[in-house]
C-alpha cells in the first residue's frame, strides 16, 4: 500500500539520497548519492530495506515528517529525535530503533549526533521516480530526487511502505572505526615533494566550514609541490576520497556531488572503508591521514562490510 | 610518446589508465579507442565488477567494485586491451548547434575581436566554419570540451572569471570551445549562445553528445534563436534534428 510523507519543517539541506548514479559521469554527470553510505546502509538494513532504497538525507537538522495515507515506518540514521502521536503525546525515538507513524502522526528529529549527517530511512524506501537509474538528487542540475532540489516544508513525497512485523533497534551506537583516515597515494603523488606529503601524513588538519556534498575542505599545513610541479594537471577523472590539491596547497576531499572531472593534482583518495565518517565529520574536527597500500584498502573495505552485516544481524526485535 | 600507458591508483575502487600528462591528439585517440573497446566489453558482461569508465584527454578512469574484483585481477584482466589503437575506437556522429553570436549573447565577442586582430564577423565566421572534437564532456552534466580552436582565436582564459555564465553560452578558451549545459561559474570568453540544452534530464538520452563526436556551429540570428527556443520550451524540439546530413 503507498503512504505519503509530508514534510513540515526541513533544514537546507534535506535531499533524497540513494547509493548514488552510477554509469553516466563520461557525459559529466557526477554520480551523487548518500556521503555517509555506512549510515545509510544501516539504517535500510534495520527496516529489511535494500541498501540502496532511497532516504532523506539531512544535514545537521533533520526534517520534520508527517505520514499520510498509511502506516510508515522510520528510522533515524545519526541522531535521535521524538515522536508525536495521535492524541498528541510526545515520546523520545533514539537514533538506529524503528517506530510506526500511524497517519497523522509525526517524527521530529534532533540534531545529528557523532557527525554532520543523518538519514530519515522509511521502510520500502522514498519513492520518488528514479532519473537515469537512481533517485539521488544533485541539486546542481536540479536532478533526480524530489524535483531536483532540497526538500521543503509542503513537499509530499511517496513512500513503498511495508510496515509490517516486530520494531527493532540496535543494541548500541554503531561505529565504523576511528583513528586516522587511510589514504591510498596517487594518481598525482608524484607532483607533491617528498617532504610535504610527510608533512600530510604527521599533521593534523582541521575541517573547514566552507564544505558540502562538493566536497570537504581541509585547513592545516599546506603542501608543497615537487621541483618543476604545480597545482594544475591535465584534467583527468575523479572518485570519492579524491584529495585534490589547489594552488594554495590546501587539500579538498571530494564527496559524491564532486564533478566528473578535476584539473588539480590528487594527492591520494580516502580509501571506502573510512569515507562515510569522513563524509560525517563537522567543520572544526580535527583530521589525521594514514597511508596505505591498495591491498590494504581493499581489506579494510572488506572488513567495514563485515562489521556492517554483523551490526544489522546484531538487532535486537522489540517487544 | 611511450608505447604503454601507466595505471595509476585512484582509491582501491578505480584505476587511472594514463596516456602522457598533456593534451595531445595522439593520447586522446589512444584514450578514447580504450574507452571504446572497454565499455563494449563491459556491456558484454566480459569485465565484471567493471561498473564505469571515464574518459578524459590522455587518461582514461576505470571505476570498479573492489568487492567483486580485487586490483590485481582487474589489471590482468585490462592487460590484453591496453594496447588497443585508435582506428579501433567507433567514429563518432556529427552534430551542427544553432549559436546566436549577436548581442547580450556575445559579451565578449568584441574583445575576442581586438585580441585576435579581426572583426567580429571574421572571429563569427572562423568559429563556425570549423569542425571541433568532443574530447570529453564533464565537470558539469553535458559540457563537452571541444577541441579545435583556430589558431587564431585562441586565447587564455579570462583573468576573473565570472561567478555566473548563463545557460546555452557559446565559449573559447585556449584550443577548446564549449557550450555551457548550466548556469555556471566561468572563465572562458562568451562569443554566443545555443538555444538547445546540452544537458534534459528528461531526455533519453539526457545528453546527446558523445565523447568522440564532432561539432560544427550554425550561425543563427535572433529570430531564429526564439524560434528554436519555442520549441525546446513546447517540448517539441528533438536533438536528432542537429545531426548533420551525412550522419542521418
Amino acid at each position: 500500500m503507498m503512504a505519503r510523507i509530508r514534510i513540515h519543517r526541513s533544514g537546507p539541506l534535506t535531499t533524497v539520497q540513494d547509493r548514488g548514479r552510477f554509469g553516466l559521469q563520461a557525459f559529466g554527470i557526477p554520480t551523487a548519492g548518500a556521503a555517509d553510505a555506512f549510515s545509510f546502509r544501516l539504517g535500510n538494513r534495520l527496516l529489511g530495506n535494500p541498501d540502496g532504497a532511497a532516504a532523506l538525507e539531512y544535514w545537521i537538522m533533520g526534517p520534520e515528517v508527517e505520514a499520510l495515507d498509511a502506516p510508515v515506518r522510520v528510522v533515524l540514521a545519526g541522531g535521535g529525535g521524538s515522536l508525536v502521536r495521535a492524541d498528541g503525546g510526545r515520546e523520545p525515538l533514539p537514533a538506529w530503533r524503528t517506530a510506526t507513524l500511524s497517519p497523522g502522526e509525526r517524527l521530529i528529529p534532533g540534531f545529528t549526533e557523532g557527525g554532520a549527517v543523518g538519514y530519515l530511512c522509511v521502510a520500502g524506501g522514498v519513492d520518488v521516480a528514479p532519473v537515469m537509474g537512481s533517485r539521488s538528487t544533485y541539486v546542481r542540475a536540479a536532478l533526480g530526487g524530489f524535483r531536483g532540489r532540497a526538500l521543503a516544508s509542503g513537499d509530499e513525497l511517496p513512500v513503498a511502505a511495508t510496515a509490517e512485523g516486530p520494531e527493532r533497534a540496535l543494541a548500541e551506537v554503531p561505529s565504523d572505526g576511528e583513528g586516522p583516515f587511510r589514504v591510498v597515494l596517487g594518481p598525482q603523488d608524484d607532483y607533491f615533494d617528498a617532504a610535504g606529503i610527510d608533512r600530510f601524513f604527521a599533521e593534523t588538519y582541521a575541517v573547514s566550514p566552507q564544505s558540502d556534498r562538493m566536497g570537504k575542505r581541509l585547513t592545516g599545513p599546506a603542501l608543497t609541490f615537487a621541483p618543476g610541479r604545480g597545482a594544475d594537471i591535465t584534467s583527468d577523472g575523479m572518485a570519492a576520497g579524491a584529495i585534490q590539491v589547489p594552488g594554495s596547497g590546501e587539500p579538498i576531499v571530494m564527496l559524491p556531488d564532486r564533478a566528473t572531472v578535476g584539473g588539480y593534482a590528487k594527492l591520494g583518495v580516502v580509501v571506502g572503508a573510512d569515507i562515510s565518517r569522513f563524509a560525517r565529520l563537522k567543520p572544526g574536527a580535527p583530521v589525521r591521514f594514514a597511508r596505505v597500500t591498495v591491498e590494504e584498502a581493499e581489506a579494510a573495505l572488506h572488513a567495514f562490510e563485515e562489521r556492517l552485516a554483523a551490526l544489522a544481524a546484531a538487532a535486537v526485535t522489540l517487544e | 610518446m611511450h608505447d604503454g600507458p601507466k595505471l595509476k591508483s585512484l582509491g582501491e575502487a578505480a584505476l587511472s589508465i594514463e596516456y602522457g600528462e598533456a593534451i595531445d591528439p595522439a593520447a586522446n585517440a589512444r584514450v578514447m579507442a580504450l574507452y571504446a573497446a572497454l565499455e563494449a566489453a563491459r556491456k558484454e558482461g566480459a569485465l565484471p565488477g567493471v561498473v564505469e569508465t571515464v574518459p578524459t584527454f590522455r587518461a582514461l578512469a576505470v571505476h570498479y567494485d573492489p568487492l567483486r574484483i580485487g586490483r590485481a585481477d582487474l589489471v590482468e584482466r585490462l592487460t590484453p586491451w591496453l594496447d588497443t589503437r585508435a582506428g579501433e575506437a567507433v567514429a563518432g556522429r556529427t552534430w551542427v548547434l544553432p549559436a546566436c553570436y549577436a548581442g547580450d549573447f556575445a559579451p565578449d565577442l568584441a574583445e575576442v575581436a581586438e585580441r585576435s586582430g579581426m572583426s567580429a564577423d571574421a572571429v563569427v565566421a572562423l568559429h563556425a566554419a570549423t569542425d571541433y572534437r568532443v574530447c570529453i564532456l564533464g565537470f558539469v552534466p553535458g559540457f563537452a570540451y571541444l577541441s579545435g580552436v583556430p589558431q587564431a582565436l585562441r586565447l587564455p582564459r579570462r583573468t576573473s572569471p565570472r561567478t555566473a555564465v548563463p545557460a546555452g553560452s557559446v565559449a573559447i578558451a585556449g584550443e577548446m570551445s564549449g557550450v555551457y549545459p548550466l548556469e555556471s561559474p566561468g572563465g572562458w570568453h562568451l562569443i554566443g549562445r545555443c538555444p538547445v540544452p546540452m544537458f534534459d534530464p528528461a531526455a533519453e538520452p539526457p545528453v546527446f553528445l558523445a565523447p568522440g563526436d564532432v561539432v560544427r556551429f550554425s550561425p543563427v540570428d535572433a529570430d531564429a534563436y526564439a524560434a528554436l527556443r519555442a520549441r525546446v520550451e513546447a517540448g517539441t524540439f528533438d536533438p536528432a534534428d542537429l545531426l548533420a546530413e551525412e550522419a542521418r
